[in-house]
């Protein structure tokens, strides 16, 4: 083979990324760096924003395979984890594992909260709606206002793949926003004397109740959701091994180095799906925009039934505790704690904040098991019981 | 789009329902469980015994050992000081 140095240096060029990158990836390369700078610079999220920047970086760099489509690429072995379910029911394992459930034992009722806090799910599903998408997309963008990340990424994957990467982007970055979104909507919505009612300490809950719970929740949540199971049982699993006292080793690994792994895979792949043609999208300024409605009303709603629960108890509720529903675990209840230690320095709402925010997460997990039971794969696993989810699904469908 | 208007309501009620239903049969399960497996105060630990100690005998040894060691590396006894002796 005859080699000329004007035909050397041609082929040299033609094979680097610049003749093969295109304005779409141009743009996106913009994209990765503004996330890398709100991670880095301005410390939004930075253990998931900087991994999703980055993936959306190297995704974007022509003919690197790093695209999550990109088969027997680096990322596309990554992504499979999500494809599949396994990387978000691990992350919550490792949630489980970090998270004390003593302040909701100690006061079920906020559970209640938890619940109320989900109604920005169902709002931003009709906004979703309205805004012309159907119905399966519509759930995996309301799913957003659940504000809990891996939620999100499962629904995502499971009802609208293709919209993955803005959700899982919009979801991250309000939750990272969430001290910024959630005062104003807090103090609106609440007068002074709400925001001053100090909260009966906790009573101190048994290690027995502490062990028995994540036993129990699983067997009643995942009996009454089945699709739920990954996400919750491996929350609860979690839960377990920490207050289990048996498995010490297993809680160490689930809370530290198992879910710093799983953050990395699912981050980084998640970044990698973020393409020009998946992210460069009408749709990926609708569902920004709905993400932040999706918080200011699980919010809204969280504070709103605070305030019930206020009235309902002769004050001993404070409102200020309801806006902690929304999971984003423990931002929220922070956010809770500093709203109301600027009215009174000497409430402490913290620990009362973290019944709902734990609540949260098993609310938002159970809004997600009713979504993949109305509009999940009926054809996957079970066929009887999803055979009938099918039919009732057909006959709304038909109405 | 009408009917996925209608849907999307239909199908907000019933999650709502649900989440509030599952949620409500949480609360009752875990006030069941407070109830009949109480909080107990854990029994106080029983206070150390005071390990006797025998000063003089301790004294003694220091007084040995310091004695064998200064001679062995060949310094003054005041050189070093033996704090601790713990027999195995």
């Amino acid at each position: 083979m005859e080699l000329t140095f004007s035909g050397a240096a041609i082929q040299i060029l033609e094979s680097t990324g610049f003749s093969a990158i295109v304005p779409g990836q141009v743009v996106m390369l913009i994209v990765a760096c503004v996330l890398l700078y709100l991670a880095i610079w301005k410390k939004f999220e930075p253990l998931l924003l900087l991994p999703i920047g980055f993936g959306c970086l190297m995704a974007n760099l022509p003919m690197s395979m790093m695209m999550s489509t990109d088969d027997g690429g680096l990322l596309n072995f990554f992504y499979q984890g999500i494809k599949h379910e396994i990387l978000p029911p691990l992350i919550f394992l490792g949630v489980g594992a970090l998270t004390d459930f003593g302040p909701l034992l100690a006061n079920p009722t906020t559970l209640l909260l938890g619940a109320a806090a989900q109604i920005g799910v169902y709002t931003t599903l009709i906004g979703a709606v309205l805004l012309g998408f159907d119905l399966k997309e519509a759930s995996a963008i309301g799913i957003i206002g659940g504000a809990d990340g891996p939620t999100s990424i499962f629904l995502a994957s499971k009802l609208a793949p293709h919209l993955l990467a803005p959700i899982a982007v919009a979801a991250y970055s309000y939750m990272s926003l969430v001290p910024l979104i959630q005062p104003p909507i807090m103090r609106w919505l609440t007068t002074h004397s709400e925001r001053k009612i100090k909260m009966a300490q906790l009573k101190p809950i048994s290690k027995k109740v502490k062990i028995i719970f994540p036993i129990l929740v699983t067997i009643i949540c995942c009996l009454m959701l089945p699709a739920v199971t990954p996400l919750l049982g491996m929350l609860m699993l979690g839960n377990l091994f920490r207050e289990s006292g048996v498995t010490a080793r297993l809680h160490e690994t689930s809370e530290t180095h198992l879910i710093n792994i799983v953050t990395i895979f699912l981050a980084l792949a998640v970044g990698s799906s973020m393409t020009a043609e998946s992210f460069l999208k009408l749709e990926t300024i609708k569902i920004i925009i709905l993400g932040l409605l999706a918080f200011c009303m699980a919010t809204a709603g969280g504070v709103l039934f605070g305030k019930l629960m206020c009235k309902l108890t002769g004050g001993k509720v404070n409102p200020l505790i309801g806006s902690a529903g929304v999971s984003a675990v423990p931002m929220a209840a922070r956010v809770s704690q500093k709203v109301g230690a600027e009215e009174d320095h000497t409430n402490f709402l913290l620990m009362h904040a973290m019944g709902p925010n734990v609540a949260g997460v098993i609310g938002s997990a159970v809004a997600a098991g009713v979504f993949l039971s109305l509009f999940g794969d009926p054809t996957v696993p079970g066929p009887e019981a999803h055979a009938a989810i099918e039919a009732v699904v057909q006959s709304m469908v038909q109405r | 789009m009408n009917d996925d208007i209608i849907t999307s309501f239909t199908v907000s009620g019933i999650a709502i329902s649900v989440i509030f239903l599952v949620l409500t049969i949480l609360i009752f399960t875990i006030k069941i469980l407070v109830r009949l497996l109480p909080y107990e105060e854990p029994p106080p630990k029983p206070a150390r015994k005071a390990q006797p100690t025998a000063p003089s005998d301790m004294d003694e040894d220091i007084a040995v050992i310091t004695s064998v060691m200064a001679s062995h590396l060949s310094q003054t006894p005041g050189n070093f000081q033996v704090v601790n002796i713990q027999s195995r």
